[in-house]
């Protein structure tokens, strides 16, 4: 017996003595390729981040990099709370925690179905640093190593400031400093013990205890987050419960979701093809755009409140709990007209819900909004005035190779002789089409290119009436070109970038490029100022905007999409709604919701705000330009038989005669004769440039 | 049966199991297990031990990458801000716009101060100026006293130039064809044509014996004016056939072109002479009785 129990003895000690070197040896092998630390510790936070500015100077996002802070300027409940959750014996034990790794493993090998994490904080800032998310028990050796060393290297403070500096709380939110602000808008000095545990439990599981979406999980967590503070001596139980019913002020989620995130997908994808991803997440850039935060601001809250009033109107409201339904989404682009300038961009209804960017990725039919480029088409190219005279009325236009096109006003009903003002402002689809028949689609095509518009459109009769896709961004630039006389300004949204040390990589040159004869673009403007005081974009007057503005409402076949673009001198403004699936705007009696009753609301919410307290600026007037009251119908200067009269802008070689326009058997169209039936040219196919003889 | 070896009474086991050996075996092990558990060496030997070889262990994992990638980013971005410092310091340092027209022939955009451009310019000879922008427009610009800087880019074989204000907003655009360029770039170099063949000179071409004589009878001044850089000419090997005026002014100056021959091959070199130079040379070519105006 007593020689077995040597036997045993010696075994033992033998074998011990084996592993150990065992141990060593192995140690030595694994040691080989084990990860070199940098070396200070806050090397890992050396990364520049990349910057976003707004136009006013202020940071609007943070790409990379870290925002660090000594521990000095960490609330002390916060690093109490999270060195009682995770780890607390770290203030004690030289980078493993023994007893707790023994329990760990006993559990693992000896309680099939449950693991238990031993990790202490030094070991987690190991993985963080060095080590993937794969479970093996080498990495978790190898991560044991390096913590071992980090411990040897550095004191507590380091360390602990250093995994606080780098601990994923959520998207966007890396370290103390920016969870702090993301979810109480606070410094990570500011948390109070509440907030303190509610951001302590969530690195456990960033996703599943984010307060914004499971407040009820996130508060069961940090009660657990308390109770291990009251265990480990922090707090008392009392404080654990005063900070338990201290109610918790989140930041409003839209900050959350960042100011303009939409438009900033839209700078990091330009900041990406430039220099690549590698540059822009690690390179610490400084991008100056263009946003005007107060701008982007009422923006969001003009679309957010229109599109909530649309989901309203047409029933489309999610019920609680059932997220799926589609509710009308939107997309609004203001542009600085003077210098192309993108000052506020809102690409849908909620950036969280979906980042598709209905502001540059949305190409939708423009439909009535896209008839003043066929106006400035039929200036330019036909010699037209705004007094001059069609006649609306049931027309046929045969388009070579298809069915004829029979163009109807949303009315259903036909006025009879009237000039290109009144037209226009009534937004008359069969003088639209009158005018494009004659000046030919590709001549309109032409001019939608020089304002702006960049999209593919396709030259047939159809596009007076706006059937080809365009953006919101392109619409308020385009539109811009006629608020500035005919001067193109290509839309930007970066002013310049300039690296870590702020030298410049680009700057933005200002540049305008007149496109468009100065006294016809503002007959154009002329024109669209009475659709919005008082024609068929009315409803910004009705809603408050009182400045001088012009625009154009737009509504597409079975009201799939409704659209409002306008400006004033100094900002052009494109408003589109509808659905994402080509689904009608319809209230719930079934009335198609038109533009003027979609997207004017939301323009004009927007920017009666974004103009508060700008002086009432006039549109410029060419000096050839002179103002004459003519009679709508006759386009003549207004006689006693004249029901109406309305002013119209004439170029020096124009006169308001009442000129009429004939059809092509010579025939008057207009006056106040009968309505002469339309004699249809010959046929043309569709995107076939068409040349005629005007009278 | 048990060996007669066997301790008998238990304190015979006592006293077989607890000898000196073993004890202090269990003692000396319980006391570095006790002092592990309390004073953590083992893991300060293995730490102190990972710090020396650090230095030696490869940079990888996560941050290490990280740290790579800013690395990267770090030399793109110092190679396109070096690149930029460079073109930018040889535009500072251009002396003349054929300088200026070298780095812009390779591609490269460049931004010089309003002052340097103004230097350039007047380095430029009259004519070519005129030509680039009149120096009245130039003078325009400069009295609205907004203009800061001028940026040139290159452009499908000529360049635009943008006037620009403090605010990087353009005061005025200039474009310059590639022709011109070359012009800037090399001086005047004939090219491979006749005088036939361009429309500006069409009915105003005169043999050059005549011309020359017409060019002896006018005043030095008259000549220097007419005809700047006849060096151009005698550098051309060849001899000077025909000799063309054009009917048109640009910004002060008439275009004239000279026809050389040389081994069956014909090219034409352009002058820019000042009008009134120019004027008084062909009213001398066309006031000789013996001269008609000859077409081809």
């Amino acid at each position: 017996m007593i020689r077995f129990l040597r036997t045993f003895f010696y075994t033992v000690l033998i074998a011990g003595g084996l592993t150990v070197l065992g141990v060593m040896a192995f140690l030595f092998v694994v040691v080989q390729d084990l990860p070199r630390v940098p070396d200070p510790l806050s090397r890992i936070i050396e990364t520049p981040p990349t910057e976003i500015f707004a136009a006013t100077g202020e940071r609007l996002m943070v790409i990379g990099g870290r925002e660090a802070i000594p521990i000095s300027r960490i609330s002390k409940d916060f690093i109490n709370a999270v060195v009682a959750t995770e780890d607390h014996r770290f203030w004690g034990h030289h980078g493993v925690d023994k007893l707790r790794t023994l329990k760990a493993l006993w559990i693992t090998l000896f309680e099939p179905g449950r693991i238990q994490g031993a990790s202490t904080i030094t070991q987690q800032l190991a993985k963080n640093l060095f080590f993937s998310f794969e479970r093996s028990y080498l990495r978790k050796f190898r991560e044991m190593l390096v913590a071992l060393q980090i411990e040897s290297r550095y004191d507590k403070e380091d360390i602990l400031e250093a995994y606080l500096n780098q601990i994923a709380f959520g998207p966007r939110a890396h370290g103390i400093e920016q969870a702090a602000r993301s979810f109480f808008a606070k410094t990570a000095s500011e948390l109070n013990l509440a907030e303190a545990a509610m951001l302590a439990g969530l690195p456990k599981s960033p996703t599943r205890y984010n307060p914004y979406r499971h407040m009820d999980r996130a508060q069961k967590r940090q009660r657990i987050v308390l109770s291990r503070m009251v265990a480990t001596g922090y707090i008392t139980r009392s404080q654990a419960e005063d900070a338990f019913q201290t109610p918790l002020h989140l930041a409003s989620s839209s900050r959350k979701s960042r100011t303009g995130s939409y438009f900033l997908d839209m700078v990091i994808r330009h900041l990406e093809d430039q220099y690549g991803p590698d540059v822009v997440h690690h390179g610490g850039l400084k991008v100056a755009t263009t946003i005007d935060p107060h701008l982007q601001t009422l923006a969001e809250e003009a679309m957010t409140d229109g599109l909530d009033n649309l989901a309203e109107i047409t029933g489309t409201v999610p019920a609680p709990g059932n997220e799926e339904t589609p509710r009308p989404q939107g997309a609004l682009v203001a542009v600085a007209t003077q210098s192309g300038a993108v000052k506020a961009l809102v690409g849908g209804y909620r950036y969280a819900e979906t980042a598709y960017n209905r502001a540059i990725q949305n190409h939708r039919q423009a439909g009535s909004g896209f008839k003043p480029f066929t106006y400035y088409t039929a200036l330019e190219t036909l010699g037209f005035s705004p007094a001059t005279v069609l006649v609306d009325r049931p027309l046929t236009i045969a388009v070579r190779g298809a069915a004829d096109w029979q163009p109807r006003n949303f009315s259903r009903t036909f006025l009879g002789p009237i000039i290109l003002k009144k037209a226009l402002m009534q937004s008359v689809n069969t003088i639209a089409a009158q005018l494009i028949e004659r000046s030919g689609p590709a001549a309109v095509v032409q001019t939608a290119h020089r304002c702006g518009i960049e999209s593919s459109l396709q030259p047939v009769y159809s596009l007076a009436l706006g059937t080809s896709g365009v953006s919101p961004l392109e619409m308020a630039s385009a539109f811009a070109t006629f608020a500035t006389e005919g001067i193109r300004h290509r839309p930007f949204w970066i002013e310049r970038i300039e690296d870590a040390q702020g030298r410049i990589l680009e700057e933005h040159l200002v540049s305008g490029e007149r496109v468009l004869n100065p006294e016809w673009s503002y007959q154009v403007v002329d024109m669209m100022r009475g659709v919005v005081d008082h024609g068929s974009g009315a409803a910004v007057r009705r809603l408050g905007f009182s400045l001088p503005a012009a625009g154009k409402t737009g509504t597409t076949n079975s009201y799939k999409d409704a659209w409002f673009t306008g400006f004033t001198p100094t900002l052009s403004t494109s408003v589109w709604v509808g659905f994402d699936k080509e689904r009608p705007l319809r209230d719930r009696n079934g009335v198609g919701i038109t533009g003027g009753r979609g997207a004017a609301p939301v323009w004009a919410n927007f920017m009666k705000k974004a103009m508060e307290g700008e002086p009432a600026r006039e549109f410029k007037v060419p000096e050839d330009i002179r103002l004459e009251i003519v009679d709508p119908q006759t386009g003549r200067p207004p006689d006693d038989l004249s029901r109406e009269t309305i002013t119209v802008a004439l170029t020096a070689s124009q006169t308001a005669s009442g000129t009429v326009i004939e059809n092509h058997s010579g025939e008057p169209l207009a006056g106040s004769g009968p309505v002469q039936p339309f004699q249809p040219p010959p046929a043309h196919g569709a995107g076939e440039i068409i040349e005629e003889d005007l009278p | 049966m048990d060996s007669w070896t066997n301790p008998q009474t238990f304190n015979d086991w006592l006293k077989r199991v607890f000898t000196l050996r073993p004890v202090a075996l269990v003692l000396l092990l319980s006391l570095a297990v006790i002092a592990e558990l309390r004073f953590d060496w083992a893991e300060q030997i293995i730490g102190r031990y990972l710090v020396t070889t650090n230095q030696f262990r490869p940079e990888s994992g996560a941050i290490w990458e990280k740290g790579h990638r800013t690395e990267d980013a770090r030399q793109i971005l110092e190679k396109i801000v070096t690149d930029k410092q460079a073109v930018q310091r040889e535009a500072r340092e251009a002396q003349n716009f054929t300088q200026v027209a070298q780095t812009l022939s390779r591609g490269i955009e460049l931004i010089i101060s309003a002052d340097h451009f103004r230097q350039l310019y007047n380095e430029l000879p009259p004519e070519l100026a005129a030509e680039l922008l009149s120096p009245y427009a130039l003078v325009r610009i400069v009295s609205e006293n907004e203009w800061d800087r001028a940026f040139f880019e290159p452009e499908a074989g000529g360049f635009n130039i943008y006037f620009l204000n403090k605010d990087n907003r353009v005061l005025k655009q200039l474009t310059v064809s590639g022709d011109m360029l070359a012009r800037i770039e090399h001086g005047e170099t004939p090219r491979a044509d006749t005088l036939g063949n361009l429309p500006q000179f069409a009915n105003r071409i005169y043999p050059a014996d005549r011309f020359f004589r017409a060019l002896e009878a006018v005043s030095e001044d008259v000549r220097r004016q007419g005809v700047p850089w006849p060096e151009n000419l005698l550098k051309s090997p060849g001899r000077v056939a025909r000799v063309a005026i054009s009917d048109e002014v640009l910004s002060g100056y008439i275009e004239m072109g000279f026809e050389i021959q040389e081994a069956g091959r014909t090219r034409v070199i352009l002058f820019q002479g000042r009008d009134w130079a120019v004027a008084r040379i062909r009213s001398v070519l066309e006031g000789e009785t013996f001269e008609k105006q000859i077409t081809f």
